[in-house]
């Protein structure tokens, strides 16, 4: 696994859907530019001092869940890497190695391209709250918060949208060994948006990673993590079932 | 004992109401050149793509060295196969060589990659992404591909289609000098049959998904073969 990693990941990350999909980290970064034009867009409020780096990087990692574009964007690059390349043939080049072990290692590589995207808007969440947002009334000025609900608030809000862009990228990638693009694509955003509905919506948010936003306080922390892993590792081994008994049997 | 051994091989769609192929047998054994021909839809490609497990078979068996190639998987690692000219347009030809080395874990034939782009007369063009490249150039890009590695079995699905007639001649100066270098087993599928003939030892035909043998006797060209006597080259 570990010879064919790199070489796999290369072809991911070579392709121009990759590189499109990192373009969306430098969104904290319109804040700056915005503030320079005559206009109310991405313009941020809130309570004087009450904004921490940390709330801000979970704040953007929201907004471009919320935004649909860049998952979009990965699950097209997802597509790509393995709708176009079964139908191009590209699968020839692996010639008879384990089909689970070639899917494995795409997903793999995919996983790491977001976790790439995650550490870069990482930085540029930071990038722009020591540059900008920390002049701003509402900016605590302190790395992590203070109250230990906005630290769980912001644990509970990254890790239910990191989960469920994880199972949504392999939800299209298993989609895509057998369906077409369009469908692959719509099916997968679907799921995003429901997830991203999910918080707001009444005794079915609990069988979604993301629907404990606003209920975690009434179980308890502990209890509400365990849940979106639950969820999410429930979500990855249906997925993972599906996907190998397609990949196995798949024709090109 | 056959290099390649094809037992009472069948395929049939699920969409199809007839068998693609059915109960072919063949034997291809070390030093072979197989010339695989037949009309269009008798099966050459599905045949090719059953042993180059792209397809899995209804019925029947293929053993490579003795294997079942359906039982065990790193079986075709000597294999090179071409069923259509494949790569990745957005890497470069020489990233191109490299990735199928290392995803195969051959990091040591990278020495070859100098030389076979110097055969297929790509080495000036190592560097460039061959997403623009000519029809005859992909070709040739998915021919070093597959020779990179240093083969036994040579799969090959219509190399010469699409080429024009000094592409074709290119590609048949590489196979042969290819063949006679080596002592390589091939099989290969073609509507060229004049090519053919200057590099097989060996003719197969497929009809309706059934597979004959071909014997060229006396001065008979294949052409002729097909045309029971007019020379149809």
């Amino acid at each position: 696994m570990k010879t064919m990693f790199c070489p796999v990941f290369r072809t991911v990350y070579k392709k121009k859907e990759a590189k499109i999909c990192l373009l969306f980290c430098a969104l904290p970064l319109f804040l700056i530019v915005t503030s320079l034009l005559p206009t109310n867009f991405m313009q941020l409020s809130g309570d004087a001092g009450s904004m921490s780096c940390m709330e801000f990087f979970e704040a953007v990692i929201f907004v471009q869940f919320q935004l649909t574009l860049p998952s979009i964007a990965f699950m097209y690059l997802a597509i790509t890497c393995i709708h176009d390349e079964i139908n191009k043939g590209n699968l020839y080049l692996y010639k008879d190695i384990p089909r689970i072990k070639i899917f494995l290692c795409k997903s793999i590589s995919l996983l790491a391209w977001y976790g790439i995207y995650l550490m870069s808007t990482f930085f540029t969440s930071v990038f722009t709250y020591y540059v900008y947002v920390i002049k701003q009334p509402y900016a605590s000025g302190v790395f992590f918060p203070t109250r230990l609900g906005d630290v769980q608030y912001i644990i509970i809000g990254l890790l239910g949208t990191i989960s469920t862009i994880i199972v949504s990228l392999l939800l299209v990638v298993v989609l895509s060994t057998f369906l077409n693009n369009g469908a692959s694509l719509i099916i997968g955003i679907l799921f995003t948006l429901f997830c991203s509905i999910a918080p707001n919506l009444e005794t079915i948010n609990v069988i979604f990673p993301t629907g404990f936003l606003y209920t975690y306080e009434s179980i308890g922390f502990s209890k509400a993590i365990l849940f979106v892993l639950l969820i999410s590792v429930i979500y990855l081994c249906v997925i993972g079932a599906v996907g190998i008994y397609k990949i196995k049997r798949i024709e090109f | 004992m056959s290099t390649l051994k094809i037992n009472n091989l069948s395929k049939k769609f699920q969409t199809n109401d007839f068998y693609s192929l059915e109960n072919v047998n063949l034997e291809i054994n070390a030093g072979d050149i197989v010339g695989l021909v037949g009309r269009n839809g008798a099966g050459k490609s599905t045949l090719l793509k059953l042993i180059a497990k792209s397809y899995i078979p209804t019925s029947g068996t293929i053993e490579y060295n003795g294997n079942n190639i359906f039982n065990n998987d790193y079986i075709l690692k000597d294999v090179g196969i071409m069923i259509e000219p494949v790569f990745y347009s957005y890497m470069t030809v020489k990233e191109n060589l490299e990735f199928y080395l290392e995803v195969h874990g051959k990091q040591e034939f990278k020495k070859n990659i100098d030389d076979i782009l110097e055969l297929v007369d790509l080495s000036k063009k190592k560097n460039n992404k061959p997403e623009n490249f000519s029809f005859g150039m992909k070709q040739r890009l998915s021919l070093a591909i597959v020779l990179v590695d240093e083969p036994d079995f040579l799969i090959l699905d219509e190399p010469f289609v699409g080429l024009d007639p000094y592409g074709v001649q290119e590609l048949l100066e590489i196979l042969q000098s290819w063949v006679q270098e080596r002592s390589i087993s091939m099989i290969i599928s073609s509507h060229q049959l004049s090519e053919l003939e200057s590099i097989c030892n060996r003719f197969v035909m497929l009809e309706d998904g059934k597979m004959k043998d071909i014997q060229i006797e006396g001065e008979r060209s294949l052409g002729q073969y097909f045309t029971g006597g007019k020379d149809n080259k």
